[in-house]
């Protein structure tokens, strides 16, 4: 019986062992053979609806769909914890403190008032009131009514419609201009908590009585924010209100509508930026004696170049997951090519390169993305290489490292050694120690080549770097051989699977979800690890929108945070 | 307090007839008593809390002082606050009790001494930390409830909380944290003119239906989200009461001047020449944010704990450095380690010299204020949390002894938190759990 | 000393022949070139790239006072205030013709007509022995021949006998020129910033980039802005697409071999065109130009020689001259009476007047992929082609 990963994790005391034992998932590829044991859906109890605080990108995607590209809104959240592996899932648990409200409240001010400005008003306001000077209720309530319904996603009872008409009124009144009015009563809306709180509410399940699932409109943000990373559009909240999304077939069509958008790229960049941590590219630099090339305008592109690879080889290519980790594909510029030594034919813009077979560099390990962010800022870190790809490829848990080492064997002042495999080695010796770095360094070394800033090396301090490495029980000899036996590892894509549904759902895996995980595992691999495939399996099940109405309080789980 | 202010500054204003009161600055003075000891009204100089955090602790053969009580000796790594040393407490010895939970590196030790309490697991901060505590009691009233700087420029290095959910984000660009305190919200307080802002009016009313909607949800979710709604409410209310605060004349500030503003952005990194440009720039603006009342709370982040600094053109970090560098066998100590400690101790020593160069009332604004520093380890090469090095810096309004070393004896660090709380005005019988309870103030330093 | 007046000088504006000394082997060259091209692009040898990132006037490595005993060059307002010496003279001077610069009789600008006077004070000039270079009219004292004339050799910094570089005699005591400099500071720091001066060697067909008995040697324009880290030093491995527009006034090539990691290339006339910080544009005209590379791992640094043709020489420098003597440290008449009297090649079979002065220049460059025109967007196109939309789209 497979356990998700993930929920083993859960447990602190966790002995190495179990970790890679539990690592088992679906490896069938064979349809077939698949179809059989497949066929239904398992029942599943769910979690409890979630209240998720808006995420940066999420804020941005609704300003655009709502008022349009136009808009500026130069913003930076704070941060949210990282929980189970995922942002998503600390936005279920984030609180707003003074200092975060105030920020929402000045972009909301700063959104607000370029919405009526002279230039969009015409556009976006759908009626001229009958004074420029003075309140106009009625314009106020089409306009707010309206807006209200997206920033809210749910009409609006009359009672709300009416306290932001008012509000709009009084501010017209005492400013002496309906436009102003409107925007004050727009910002009001923009720090509603219904607006920075994704909101999710149960009702009974009428084909299971007892049981609850999500109502109409919070299925449609659940779905919206799967796939798009954004609350629903005006269409999908329209299928909502008439009842589409409580047929098979409805829903099915809203699903296939918004796999077909362009916004899905939005979702899937959404989620690999979680899963893969890209958000601590924001304070990646590297030393500037030691790795000049380095810049800063390289490390904020790493992120780029990678979610870049992911979007077309998922989306466009269809291609199948496992090989998002051997692929040669990817895109570069003038800033990536002075790291990977490679011209970049318009220097300014992203082209689309492939390395050659001579070329070390396969898939996302390969990536500066990964490479940089798991280094130290003037050294490689074949630890830290290693402890990510388990924690985020694999979902497993390294432990926390011991307190009291003796680090005595591990001093060099006579500079003896030469490479960090040799550096290491000394910490696999001492038992202590062995536990982890045995877990982490064979594959972090694997990429040895590559230095701390992601620069092809062949020589550390002039000796030859022996890339050799193993992954649990397969070993190989270069970069490319580590992402191949990544790429078939079976927790490779059980871990996919159980992040991409935790994120949907915001909450953290647990014992009693993985019959649903090997489930889905089982339709991924049927579907050839096409990732717009699984997406659709879980936005077509009933599971995806399946909740408990009593909550209990989920246990805490680890998080990267204040490491 | 800022109640008071106000009804002493209506009686001035009923004197000239209702006319705007137009004071030059110079009679400022006259706000104050014959002692320059407080307001004219008898309320005290406000006091200012604010912590100051440094990561990896010391060597402590060159930086722990062989005198304690007063008149200290400087070892090599605490020479850097020989100018200030007369404003400094220094406290070794006290140590961090985990009751059975782990150590958690570079983890357990700063939230122990935060916190009064180690926590369970990584991910857990068993807040409010010391700073809030004081902040819900001497925080109201000015337009910040606090202010939290990382020089590291990292938006996580927070260690300012109420629970590992609700931390407070601190401002990482010198040029935003300027614009925040100085740009077009910023009401000078020594303004001979003041007219209340309408928008201001307008915005504050707009709350209204954003309460009426915050009420309405509270309705329809589960108990765990309603308590964060309730942080929810908090915060509102908080922007209310600072919109409320921003109609009204705030009271004058005799040391307040509008510092220049600063173009400078330090680019990403956590060189340690960036983070001490950072920390500086931060600094300046910060000591002219309390001058003029913006806040009287803050948080300082010089480096994080596990720090990863680097000295240009060395491939370790600071962290890797601790754990790897040998110790020198001439010198008794890790050498580059030391590099990074003293960098650190500079940046200490500056921001105890900011705060002391503003002239306010009869002294300077570090005599009103308290500021509580330390570290996450102690040799951070072992991890030990035993005798992590804690500071204090100025006399809270005359409250605390300074320039003082105290030997803590084994004792649990929380008793250095209590007591600056206590100074700050927290009024607490006790603070911390289990083994780090402390019930007794440093008494070496009680003035 | 050589006296020339202004008839003379008007000569030598307007003559701006060149290739007078290499026509021959140009025009061989460019035969070669055009055979030789398309079998080394067939073959599997490489190409390196170079973008160039300094320009200093190559001295003799010796400290200052061995270079220049007698101290740096007068500027123009100490020859002016030496050609006025009372107060009165110079306020009669300035309110007569309003510039220090306009002290020839009748008022001329002395940049412009250098020649109108001579300044009082005297030129300073190079006492060292050493100079970087190479020996280019192939005598070993200097001798005058059919094309060059009579001049000091130097010894070169590497000991190597017989150095041409009678720019150096006449610059080499010139602060403004000197490395660190206002001009020396002033272009270096542009050719960073300004496009103008984005100089681009292509070396294809490099079996072995330590040592390869034939190479071609291309220079272009590039078009790219130069990635500089925070210290200021360009970053190597920039992608450098060339400018379809000016290239052709960069252009040159050349054949040249590599030996022991250093690439030689055979002479040949280019235009080196640069532009410093808000001065205008222009170029030097270099006639028999070689490259002496030592090629790095990120790099090359080395020395551009030949001849600098002297009235372009002129006209360039004192566009950038006139404006900034008195930092440049620098004073038109003694200047262009030195480098007339030094100038040591292109001679005037007439006359017997040299037109043109031996010079040796350092360079730096860093090691960049040029990208031609015909190859940018290929990678898109070839991308573009392969991908499933593009397919379906086909398929409609």
């Amino acid at each position: 019986m497979r356990k998700s990963a993930n929920s083993v994790s859960n447990i602190a005391a966790l002995v190495l062992a179990v970790v890679l034992m539990s690592c088992s998932g679906p490896q069938a590829d064979n349809e077939s053979q698949l179809s059989q044991a497949t066929q239904h859906e398992p029942g599943v109890g769910g979690g409890p609806p979630r209240v998720r605080l808006i995420t940066q990108e999420q804020y941005l995607n609704t300003v655009e769909y709502l008022f349009g590209p136009t808009i500026k809104a130069d913003i930076k959240f704070a941060p949210v914890r990282r929980e189970g592996g995922l942002l998503a899932l600390g936005a279920a648990s984030a609180v707003v403190v003074p200092a975060v409200l105030t920020q929402f409240e000045h972009i909301a001010r700063t959104i607000a008032a370029q919405v009526v400005d002279p230039v969009h008003r015409d556009v976006l306001v759908p009626c001229t009131p009958v004074s420029e000077t003075a309140s106009g209720p009625a314009c106020a309530r089409m306009f707010l009514s309206e807006v209200g319904r997206l920033l809210f996603r749910r009409p609006l009872r009359q009672d709300e419609i009416q306290r932001y008409v008012r509000t709009a009124g009084e501010s017209a009144d005492k400013a002496k201009d309906f436009y102003a009015g409107l925007s004050y009563s727009l910002s009001g809306m923009l720090i509603s908590p219904k607006f920075l709180y994704l909101t999710e509410v149960a009702e009974v399940d009428p084909a299971h009585p007892g049981s609850y699932r999500l109502n109409a409109h919070s299925r449609a943000l659940r779905l919206s924010l799967l796939l798009w990373n954004a609350p629903p559009d005006d269409q999908l909240l329209t299928a909502a209100e008439n009842s589409e999304l409580d047929s098979k077939e409805g829903l099915s069509r809203q699903v296939e509508r918004l796999l077909a958008s362009s916004r899905l790229e939005n979702g899937i960049r959404a989620f690999f930026a979680d899963m893969l941590v890209l958000d601590a590219i924001d304070n990646l630099a590297k030393d500037r004696v030691i790795y000049p090339a380095f810049t800063l305008k390289v490390a904020a592109d790493t992120g780029e170049q990678t979610l870049r690879t992911i979007v077309d080889h998922l989306m466009v290519r269809r291609g199948d997951y496992r090989d998002l980790f051997t692929t040669r594909r990817s895109f570069i510029n003038g800033d990536l090519g002075m790291i990977y030594r490679l011209p970049a034919e318009r220097p300014h813009e992203w082209v689309p390169i492939e390395f050659d077979s001579a070329n070390q560099r396969a898939g996302l390990l390969t990536q500066l993305s990964f490479l940089t962010l798991y280094s130290h800022p003037g050294r490689s870190s074949p630890t830290r290489r290693g402890k990510a790809l388990r924690e985020i490829f694999l979902c497993q848990k390294v432990p926390e490292p011991p307190p009291n080492v003796d680090f005595s064997g591990f001093e060099d002042p006579s500079g003896e050694f030469k490479t960090a495999r040799q550096r290491l080695t000394i910490h696999r010796g001492n038992p202590v120690c062995a536990g982890c770095h045995k877990i982490t360094d064979p594959m972090g070394l694997a990429l040895e080549n590559f230095d701390g800033a992601g620069q092809f090396r062949s020589k550390e301090n002039g000796e030859l770097i022996d890339a050799s490495g193993k992954l649990d029980e397969v070993e190989f000899t270069t970069p490319v051989g580590l992402g191949q036996a990544l790429h078939d590892h079976p927790a490779t894509t059980s871990c996919l699977v159980e992040r991409l549904y935790a994120y949907g759902v915001g909450r953290d895996m647990e014992p009693a979800d993985s019959e649903w995980l090997d489930y889905l595992g089982q339709r991924f691999a049927a579907h050839g690890y096409r990732v717009p495939d699984l997406l659709r399996e879980i936005a077509e099940s009933s599971a995806f929108y399946s909740v408990i109405k009593e909550i209990a309080a989920p246990v805490k789980t680890a998080a990267v945070s204040h490491q | 307090m800022t109640k008071q202010l106000l009804n002493r500054r209506r009686v001035l204003r009923g004197m000239l007839n209702g006319t705007v009161v137009t004071v030059a600055l110079p009679i400022l003075d006259c706000f104050l008593d014959g002692n320059g000891q407080a307001f004219a009204s008898g309320a005290p100089l406000p006091i200012r809390f604010g912590t100051w955090f440094w990561g990896l602790g010391m060597n402590s053969s060159i930086f722990i002082p062989k005198k304690t009580g007063p008149d200290y000796d400087l070892p090599e790594e605490l020479k850097a606050i020989s100018s200030v040393k007369q404003h400094v407490n220094v406290f070794t010895n006290f140590r961090v009790l985990t009751d059975g939970r782990p150590n958690l590196c570079h983890y357990s030790g700063w939230v122990g001494l935060r916190c009064g309490q180690a926590p369970a697991g990584r991910s857990q901060l068993p807040g409010p930390s010391i700073d809030v505590l004081v902040s819900d009691v001497i925080g109201g009233g000015t337009r910040f409830r606090s202010l939290e700087l990382a020089a590291t420029g990292n938006q996580r290095h927070s260690y300012s909380f109420r629970s590992e959910d609700a931390i407070n984000p601190p401002d990482i660009s010198p040029v935003d944290f300027y614009t925040k305190i100085f740009g077009s919200e910023f009401q000078d307080p020594n303004s001979p003119h003041f007219t209340p802002d309408p928008k201001i009016m307008i915005r504050k009313s707009v709350l209204s239906p954003v309460m009426e909607d915050a009420r309405d949800l509270k309705k329809v979710i589960g108990h765990k989200d309603q308590i964060r709604l309730d942080q929810y409410f908090t915060s509102l209310r908080e922007l209310e009461n600072r919109l409320a605060l921003q109609l009204q004349k705030p009271p004058p500030a005799e040391a307040c001047s509008i510092p220049q503003g600063t173009e400078e952005n330090v680019p990403v990194g956590v060189d340690s020449e960036l983070v001490a440009q950072r920390h500086k720039l931060m600094t300046d603006v910060l000591v002219m944010a309390l001058a003029c009342n913006q806040t009287r709370v803050f948080n300082m982040l010089y480096s994080d704990s596990g720090s990863d600094l680097t000295k240009k053109g060395h491939d370790q970090t600071h962290h890797g450095i601790t754990h790897e560098e040998a110790i020198d066998e001439k010198l008794g100590y890790q050498v580059l380690n030391s590099w990074f400690v003293r960098k650190a101790m500079d940046e200490w020593a500056y921001f105890v010299t900011a705060l002391a160069s503003i002239r306010e009332g009869d002294g300077t604004l570090l005599d009103r204020s308290l500021v509580f520093a330390h570290s996450d380890q102690e040799f951070a090469k072992v991890h030990s949390i035993d005798g992590i090095p804690m500071m204090t810096a100025g006399s809270a309004g005359g409250r605390i002894k300074t320039g003082i070393h105290v030997d803590g004896r084994g004792e649990a660090g929380t008793r250095v938190g209590l007591t600056v709380m206590r100074a700050a005005g927290v009024p607490m019988m006790e603070w911390g759990v289990g083994s780090m309870v402390a019930k007794r103030d440093v008494s070496e330093i009680i003035a | 000393m050589v006296q020339i007046d202004n008839t003379v000088i008007v000569e030598f504006m307007k003559m701006s022949k060149r290739n007078w000394f290499w026509t021959v082997s140009a025009a061989s060259l460019i035969g070669i070139f055009a055979v030789v091209s398309p079998a080394i692009t067939q073959s599997d040898s490489k190409t390196i790239g170079l973008v160039l990132t300094d320009w200093h006037m190559a001295m003799s490595g010796l400290e200052d006072t061995k270079e220049c005993p007698e101290g740096f060059q007068y500027d123009n307002n100490e020859q002016w205030a030496a050609q006025f010496p009372t107060e009165v003279e110079q306020r009669e001077h300035i309110s007569k013709y309003f510039h220090r610069q306009n002290r020839g009789p009748n008022g001329e600008n002395v940049w412009y007509n250098p020649t109108v006077i001579e300044d009082p004070l005297p030129f300073r000039e190079v006492h060292s022995e050493i100079a970087d270079g190479m020996n280019l009219d192939g005598t070993d004292d200097g001798r005058a021949t059919a094309r060059t004339c009579k001049h000091e050799k130097f010894t070169g910094v590497d000991g190597k006998p017989a150095v041409d570089n009678q720019f150096y005699r006449v610059f080499g005591c010139q602060q403004g020129m000197r490395v660190g400099g206002f001009f020396d500071e002033f272009h270096n720091r542009s050719i960073r910033t300004d496009p103008l001066n984005r100089i681009l060697i292509e070396i294809t067909g490099v079996d072995d980039e330590l040592n390869d008995p034939e190479v071609l040697v291309s220079t272009h324009k590039g078009l790219n802005k130069l990635v500089q880290d925070p210290d200021g030093n360009v970053i190597p491995w920039q992608s450098q697409r060339i400018d379809k527009e000016l290239t052709s006034y960069y252009a040159s090539h050349t054949r040249g071999k590599i030996v022991d990691g250093v690439l030689v290339t055979e002479p040949v006339d280019m235009d080196w065109h640069h532009k410093l910080g808000v001065g205008p544009p222009g170029y030097y005209q270099i006639n028999g130009m070689r490259f002496q590379l030592k090629l790095t791992p990120t790099g090359a640094e080395g020395l551009v020689i030949g001849y600098f043709d002297i009235p372009q020489f002129w006209e360039v420098y004192t566009k950038n001259a006139i404006g900034a003597d008195w930092i440049g440290r620098t004073s038109g008449p003694s200047v262009y009476a030195a480098l007339v009297r030094y100038a040591d090649g292109d001679k005037d079979p007439e006359t017997g007047q040299c037109n043109a002065i031996s010079t040796a220049q350092e360079v730096g460059f860093a090691r960049a992929f040029i990208v031609h025109p015909e190859d940018e967007g290929k990678s898109i196109e070839s991308a573009a082609a392969t991908s499933p939309l593009r397919q379906a789209n086909a398929g409609n």
